[in-house]
């Protein structure tokens, strides 16, 4: 039985041209990716940027990809594999990204000659980091990274803006995944710079944080197949300094079994921290959590007020261990203080959170409300939800000041029935809901 | 909802786990994974099953100390504690060796509560999935308690407190055509009417003062494990439940012309402790159990899953008629106040041959710990008074034993909110208020909101019980309890 499969087109324009490139010969060495273009070497060509071509890839894991190219963009491609080679149900994705590691300096190479014509250009680029072997960090999720290469005169001359985020979403990833994508970035850019290539060689990942700095090279390589856009100074550099005033920010402690929200005001004076204030809602938190968080908070804000650290520069206070979550989410919130410079202001009304001894909950809402009237509904999500989305469900409660008559969109539909179901639970009692 | 599709990593770590137990079965043998080995461990580490709602296994407890919250903080029945094992904290029953030999109520709050399933509610899913695949019994017969047809919803994405008893008689119909389908509230009726009948008779003769209700089987472990001298005052009624069923596995049968014991009856419950009240042996009629099994509200949801049936999209449907025409005093069963409520409604009527001026006593409903109503009648007053979770009732019982307890009915419900906080249900995370909501609403909107009018009970009553507390009632209908005390 010979395994051929055939996955859907990336975009199926140009099958009929399909059926005759999948005779292509592609033959190499074991171990080395082999791209052919129109049956040629692909060192030996000059200019696939104008025009359809077939190009076919041999990679690593032998399995040969063939695939059209036109003006620059894959148009439709197909996936053999040798006899022996038993898929996982993962096949699709394994093969993309065979594709994707086979094309990578070829595009590189490319783009870069592309945007010669200027003198400086930002690309944005994402990758994913998909890590299989996470056993040590069980808070662990795929994440996305997001990043910005300046080139000049066709050359790598920057790569900034490095941040991760939560699949397919604008919300900054967790922060175990913040710490290792900070580690990688701290090395890789470099060595992407002085290599001119996005093709990092496993030597180049930083220990411990292989994922993210093989994501953080994928992103480049993936911003260079894009639109660039004329570079201007102001992108990436700081703004002022930050004013003296209180800040507010939240933060959420994932701890995997009742998460939690954490909310502080950062006074900043003479652009030092001076001060943080604990503002954590009534949220529900299991026992063990009070206490650890307790002591969390005692030796955080303590370490800020003795630190005296830059506003601007501000990373993290040293927490206790053992209470590494809280300390985590406390300094999160800081940052995020720092960020959004948004100033603090006591949120409006009377919180409500659910009142349950034990909370098993996904998610779960934080009501405000205000007049006997729902003012803000703020979710405190579980690890994987949608809290877009979830916050687009909550502003509809607002909205219409009930949760009947709602329905469940369809992605989200067992957190969004949570989310009102809750809200009502606890709204009914104090007589705001119906 | 769409099927899980598996991850890579899902993929990899099945991988790995699967390779551990090759590996693991060539290193140690067979023996390893093999059930009886996994059993005997079990048992070893001291499974504890000799409470008929519930069951503990200390192996899975991880010392959160939510059982104890509940058992001895909002329970106010200090049967758990926090001991310490290993240097960790764990679980443990504070005065005996096992459930059976302590002062548990069985009120099952505790289960609702772990997080760990080192304390669960004890399953009757396999009995009941055995009747169903039984051929010998000619009907299955489910009864589902009023505030059950209330919280099952929220298994299903219904918003708390919607009714949902059109769609569980669908359900019913769908679980196969020897199945029939009744609401507890027909039960609620009956014990309205022994109960409001009995409350009468003892007002007039002034005796039973207070004169307490004994529809909570959590209520009545209380008084037969802790407080026996309360005996006397209790009604001398069995539950809803065991009313209904009563009849089920009696005047069903001779209106079909089965046999008692072809008949298999469920109850889906919001209640651990009616497990306990099942088994107990003066529930039989006849020498046949009135209840072959308990389901809590959970079990159920656990049932329908099973089968694939999706409750909330199911079409409307109605229960059986031979037990029909309820009221909406017998759905307020499933609330605080509500018996009191209910009862108070047709004491009213029994005593003066009129119906009550305000048909609403507003002022028993609520969460509060003890709610009062006075019912004004030629001059004569009875104070009514609803007591809102088994910790608020030891003050009550002092009252009673300096004989300065004001009230003539006390209605007693073991877990906050009544039945709407059962331990059978799932967690809530505010005001049993809400639930309530929707029992309400019913009883407002219905068309028969007395139990004396209703019809179809009028119809048994003349047809086959003769009167309340007649005779024939009496045998069926009512029971007598011991002191158990510990």
């Amino acid at each position: 039985m010979r395994r051929v499969f055939y996955i859907a087109a990336l975009v199926c324009l140009l099958v009929a041209t399909l059926s005759h490139v999948t005779a292509l010969p592609v033959s190499a060495a074991d171990g080395d990716a082999v791209i052919l273009i129109d049956g040629k070497q692909a060192s030996e060509y000059a200019e696939i940027s104008k025009g359809a071509h077939t190009v076919a890839a041999r990679s690593e894991a032998e399995i040969v990809c063939v695939a059209v190219y036109e003006n620059g963009q894959f148009k439709a491609a197909s996936f053999h594999a040798p006899l022996t080679y038993d898929f996982p149900d993962s096949g699709a994705e394994i093969a993309l990204f065979c594709l994707d590691s086979a094309f990578r300096p070829l595009r590189d190479a490319v783009r870069v000659r592309q945007g010669a014509a200027f003198a400086k250009l930002v690309y944005s680029g994402a990758a994913v980091c998909y890590d299989l072997y996470n056993e040590d960090y069980p808070d662990f999720e795929d994440y996305t990274v997001r990043l910005k290469v300046v080139t000049d005169n066709g050359k790598i001359a920057d790569i900034r803006e490095i941040a991760g985020y939560r699949l397919n979403t604008q919300t900054p990833t967790n922060d175990v995944n913040a710490g290792l994508l900070a580690d990688a970035a701290k090395t890789i850019p470099g060595v992407i710079i002085t290599k001119q290539s996005a093709n990092i060689a496993e030597a180049d990942a930083v220990t411990g944080a292989t994922c993210s700095s093989d994501a953080i090279a994928r992103a480049v390589a993936d911003a260079l197949t894009h639109t660039p856009e004329p570079y201007e100074e102001s992108s990436g550099e700081a703004s002022a300094p930050i004013a003296d005033g209180v800040y507010s920010g939240s933060a959420h402690c994932l701890t995997g079994y009742l998460n939690y929200m954490v909310d502080v005001d950062v006074t900043v004076k003479d652009g030092v921290v001076t001060e943080i204030q604990d503002r954590t809602l009534k949220t529900p938190m299991s026992s063990n959590d009070k206490v650890l968080y307790s002591v969390a908070w005692r030796s955080v804000s303590k370490g800020i007020a003795k630190a005296k650290m830059k506003a601007d520069a501000f990373q993290s206070a040293d927490g206790v261990t053992g209470a590494t979550v809280s300390t985590a989410g406390i300094n999160a919130a800081v940052r995020n203080a720092l960020k959004t410079r948004s100033a603090a202001t006591k949120e409006s009304g009377d919180l409500y959170a659910p009142e349950g001894i034990s909370l098993y909950a996904r998610v779960y809402p934080v009501v405000a409300v205000k007049n006997n009237r729902i003012a803000n509904i703020r979710i405190v999500p579980g690890k994987e939800s949608d809290t877009e989305a979830l916050e687009a469900f909550a502003g509809e409660i607002v909205a219409s000041q009930s949760v009947a008559g709602l329905t469940w969109p369809d992605a989200i539909q067992d957190d969004a029935f949570s989310i009102a179901n809750l809200t009502d639970q606890i709204l009914y009692g104090k007589g705001v809901l119906k | 909802m769409s099927g899980k599709t598996i991850t890579r990593r899902e993929f990899l770590r099945g991988g790995v786990c699967a390779l551990f137990g090759a590996a693991a079965v060539s290193v140690f043998g067979k023996d390893f994974l093999s059930p009886e080995t996994a059993r005997a461990s079990e048992s070893a580490s001291g499974v504890d099953t000799t409470s008929f709602s519930i069951a503990r296994d200390v192996s899975k407890c991880i010392g959160c100390g939510k059982c104890v919250e509940m058992c001895s903080g909002r329970q106010g029945l200090d049967i758990l504690k926090l001991a310490v094992r290993d240097g960790k904290p764990v679980s443990a029953l504070k005065y005996a060796e096992t459930l059976s030999e302590s002062a548990c109520i069985g009120c099952g709050q505790c289960a609702r509560h772990c997080p760990s399933g080192a304390i669960t509610v004890k399953d009757a899913l396999s009995v009941v999935n055995a009747a169903l695949n039984n051929a010998n019994y000619q009907r299955v017969v489910w009864q589902f308690a009023p505030s059950a047809q209330h919280i099952i919803g929220e298994e299903f994405r219904v918003l708390t407190g919607a009714d949902m008893s059109k769609k569980i008689a669908s359900a019913v119909r769908k679980l196969g055509p020897r199945n029939l389908a009744f609401s507890t509230d027909f039960g609620a009726d009956i014990t309205i009417m022994e109960e409001a009948t009995e409350f009468v008779n003892c007002f007039k003769r002034g005796e039973k003062k207070p004169f307490m209700t004994s529809c909570c089987p959590g209520w009545v472990n209380y008084v037969e494990l802790t407080a026996p001298d309360m005996i006397p005052h209790l009604s001398s009624c069995k539950s809803p439940m065991e009313m209904l069923g009563a009849l089920i596995k009696s005047y069903l049968p001779e209106k079909t012309g089965l046999s008692a014991s072809e008949i298999f009856h469920v109850a889906v419950m919001p209640c651990t402790a009616k497990k306990y009240e099942r088994a107990r042996e003066e529930m039989t009629v006849d020498g046949v159990r009135a209840v072959d099994a308990v389901l809590t509200v959970t079990e159920f949801k656990n049932l329908l899953m099973s089968k694939g049936i999706d409750l909330a999209s199911l079409p409307d449907g109605e229960y059986d008629s031979l037990f029909d025409g309820t009221s909406g005093a017998g759905r307020i069963f499933g609330a605080t106040g509500g018996v009191c409520e209910a009862a108070m409604r047709t004491a009213y009527y029994l005593l003066t041959g009129q119906e009550p001026p305000t048909i609403e006593f507003t002022s028993l409903r609520g969460n509060d710990g003890v709610k009062t109503a006075e019912v004004t009648i030629d001059g004569e007053t009875i104070r009514a008074c609803a007591v809102n979770g088994i910790a608020n009732v030891k003050d009550m019982i002092e009252d009673i034993r300096n004989g300065t307890c004001p009230y003539d009915f006390i209605e007693v419900m073991a877990c906050r909110g009544g039945c709407s906080g059962g331990g059978g249900t799932p967690i809530l995370f505010g005001d049993e208020g809400v639930r309530h909501r929707g029992l309400y609403q019913y009883d407002a909107s219905s068309a028969v909101k007395s139990s004396h009018n209703n019809r179809t009970l009028s119809e048994i009553y003349a047809e086959y019980l003769s009167s309340p507390c007649s005779t024939v009632a009496e045998t069926l209908l009512h029971t007598s309890y011991r002191s158990r005390k510990i």
